[in-house]
C-alpha cells in the first residue's frame, strides 16, 4: 500500500475545520467578486410563478409565513419575490404563521417588500394576524371560519376593524384564490396540502428548504401545484418574476459553496477506496 | 443606535456559532445558549397571548364555553405529578383524536387516491421523446422500487422479479442520494445568509 496508502488515508480523513473553513473562505470570496453563475429556472418554480401571475387585482392570497431565523437566508428572499409579484397584481394578503417565531419577521420581510409604495392600506390590502397554535386542526379551522378562530391581528387590533377580514365569509376557503406556505416544518407543507389542495381543492404554492423538497414532490404536482425549492427557487424566482432581490445575490455563494462539497466529497471517496474501505 | 448595536450584536453571534466548525467551544455553547433562551422566552410571550385572546378574553366576554380547553390546558399540567398522571391521557387524548380525524379527511385523497392517480405517465408524448423517456423511467423506477418490498418475490426466485427489485434498490439509493444532496444545499444556503450578512452588511465590504 505504500505511499497510496498513505494519501489515502490522509484524503479519507481530511479536519473538519479544513473544509469549514475552505468553505467559508470560498463563500466570501464570492460575495465580493460574483461570477454570475446562470440560474437555469426549473418547472416548478414557473408554475409557482404562473399560479401568482393568474391571479386578478382583488383576489385573496392565503400565507402561512411558517419559517423561523434558521431559514431566513433564503425564505424571506423568496417570500419578498412573490409578495412583490403578487403586489404588482393588486392581489390583497392574509398573514397567518404556524411557528412562534414568525410573527417577528413579519416586519422586517414588509419592510422589503415596501406595499405602500403600490397604494396598500394595513387592515384593507393586507393583514397579519400573527402566531396560531393546534398545527392541522387549526389549518382547518382557518380555512373554515377564520373570523370565528381570529378575533384579532398581531397588534392586536380586533379582526371586526379590518374591511379584508370581512371579505372573509365562512366557509373561508370560498374566498381565497391562493395558499402560499413558507416553512421549514416537515409535517407543516402536507398538513396544509390536506386542508388546502385535497379539501377545497384550492390552487397551493409552497415554499421549503431544499431537504424538504423529497418529501413533498410526491404531492407535485397534482396537489402542490408549485414548489420554490429553497434559495435556489428564490433566485429562480427573483430571476422569472423581473423582481431581483437577495436570493440571486446569494446563489453564486450556494453554487461555490456546493462546488466545495463536491470537491471534498470526491477527494473523501478516493481516499476510502485508496485505503481498506475500498478493498472491503 | 439601536440598529448598530443591534447589527453588532448579531454580527458577533454569527462568528460565535461559527467557531463550531473548529470544535466544540464555550464561546459557540454561550452563543446556541443565547439564542435558545431569546426563542423559548418568545414562545412563552407567543402562548400566553394565544391563552389571553383565544381563552381568557373571550371567557370574560361572557363566552363560557371556552373555559373548557382552559380546563383541558390545566389538565395536562398533571404530567408533571407521579399520582394524577393519568388525569393528563384525558386532553392528550383528545388533542390526538381531534388531530387524526383533521388529517384523515384528507389523507386518503391527498396521500394515496391522487397519488396513485398521478403515477400513470403518458408513455408516448408525441414529439417530445425526451418527456417519453423520463415517464418510462419513472414507471419502471415506480414498479422496481414497489418489487423491493414484495418479499416473496425472494422465493419465487423469479430472475426477471430480482433483477427489478435490485434495480429498484439502486433507484432507491439514488432518490436517498438526492435527500442528501438538499440537506447540504440547505445548511450551505443557510450559512451562506450570514457570510452575506457579515460581508455586506457588517464590515460593509461589498
Amino acid at each position: 500500500m505504500g505511499e497510496n496508502g498513505g494519501i489515502g488515508k490522509t484524503l479519507a480523513n481530511l479536519p473538519t475545520w479544513l473544509y469549514f473553513g475552505l468553505i467559508i473562505i470560498a463563500m466570501a470570496y464570492i460575495t465580493l467578486y460574483p461570477l454570475g453563475f446562470p440560474i437555469p429556472i426549473s418547472d416548478q418554480t414557473r408554475y409557482v410563478y404562473a399560479a401568482v401571475d393568474a391571479l386578478e387585482p382583488g383576489d385573496i392570497m392565503f400565507v402561512d409565513m411558517g419559517y423561523e431565523s434558521g431559514t431566513i437566508a433564503f425564505m424571506e428572499p423568496g417570500m419578498v419575490a412573490v409578495f412583490r409579484h403578487a403586489i404588482s397584481k393588486g392581489v390583497k394578503l392574509v398573514i397567518v404563521s404556524s411557528a412562534v417565531e414568525s410573527p417577528m419577521l413579519v416586519g422586517r420581510l414588509m419592510e422589503k417588500v415596501k406595499p405602500e409604495a403600490s397604494g396598500y392600506v394595513y387592515g384593507e390590502d393586507w393583514v397579519h394576524l400573527g402566531y396560531f397554535a393546534g398545527g392541522e386542526p387549526a389549518y382547518a379551522s382557518l380555512l373554515g371560519d377564520i373570523n370565528g378562530l381570529v378575533t384579532e391581528d398581531y397588534q392586536q387590533t380586533p379582526t371586526s376593524e379590518l374591511p379584508l377580514m370581512q371579505e372573509l365569509g365562512t366557509p373561508t376557503a370560498d374566498d381565497i384564490d391562493l395558499v402560499g406556505i413558507w416553512t421549514a416544518g416537515g409535517d407543516v407543507v402536507e398538513g396544509w396540502i390536506r386542508q388546502a389542495a385535497v379539501k377545497y381543492d384550492l390552487t397551493f404554492i409552497t415554499e421549503v428548504n431544499e431537504m424538504m423538497v423529497p418529501t413533498l414532490l410526491p404531492y407535485y404536482p397534482i396537489n402542490c401545484d408549485g414548489i420554490l425549492n429553497g434559495g435556489i427557487g428564490a433566485a429562480e424566482y427573483e430571476n422569472l418574476s423581473g423582481f431581483a432581490g437577495e436570493a440571486i445575490k446569494l446563489s453564486d455563494m450556494m453554487t461555490m459553496g456546493g462546488l466545495v462539497v463536491l470537491i471534498f466529497l470526491i477527494l473523501g471517496n478516493i481516499g476510502f477506496f485508496m485505503t481498506k474501505g475500498g478493498k472491503s | 443606535m439601536a440598529d448598530v448595536i443591534g447589527l453588532w450584536i448579531s454580527a458577533i453571534l454569527t462568528i460565535m456559532i461559527t467557531t463550531l466548525a473548529w470544535k466544540d467551544t464555550p464561546v459557540s455553547k454561550t452563543a446556541e445558549h443565547i439564542y435558545l433562551g431569546v426563542i423559548t422566552a418568545n414562545s412563552i410571550v407567543m402562548a400566553w397571548g394565544n391563552i389571553d385572546s383565544i381563552g381568557i378574553q373571550k371567557i370574560m366576554s361572557g363566552q363560557f364555553l371556552y373555559i373548557i380547553p382552559v380546563i383541558l390546558g390545566i389538565m395536562a399540567y398533571a404530567r408533571y405529578s407521579k399520582e394524577n398522571f393519568w388525569i393528563y391521557r384525558y386532553p392528550i387524548a383528545l388533542v390526538v383524536g381531534i388531530g387524526v380525524g383533521t388529517a384523515m379527511s384528507g389523507l386518503v385523497g391527498g396521500s394515496v387516491i391522487d397519488q396513485i392517480k398521478s403515477s400513470f405517465w403518458n408513455l408516448n408524448v408525441p414529439g417530445d421523446i425526451g418527456a417519453s423517456l423520463n415517464n418510462l423511467i419513472m414507471v419502471v423506477t415506480l414498479v422496481s422500487a414497489m418489487m423491493y418490498f414484495i418479499f416473496t418475490i425472494k422465493a419465487t426466485r423469479s430472475p426477471i422479479a430480482i433483477k427489478l427489485s435490485t434495480f429498484g434498490r439502486y433507484a432507491m439509493m439514488a432518490a436517498f442520494g438526492y435527500s442528501f444532496a438538499n440537506t447540504i444545499a440547505t445548511r450551505i444556503n443557510q450559512y451562506a445568509g450570514r457570510i452575506a450578512f457579515l460581508m455586506l452588511e457588517w464590515l460593509q465590504l461589498g
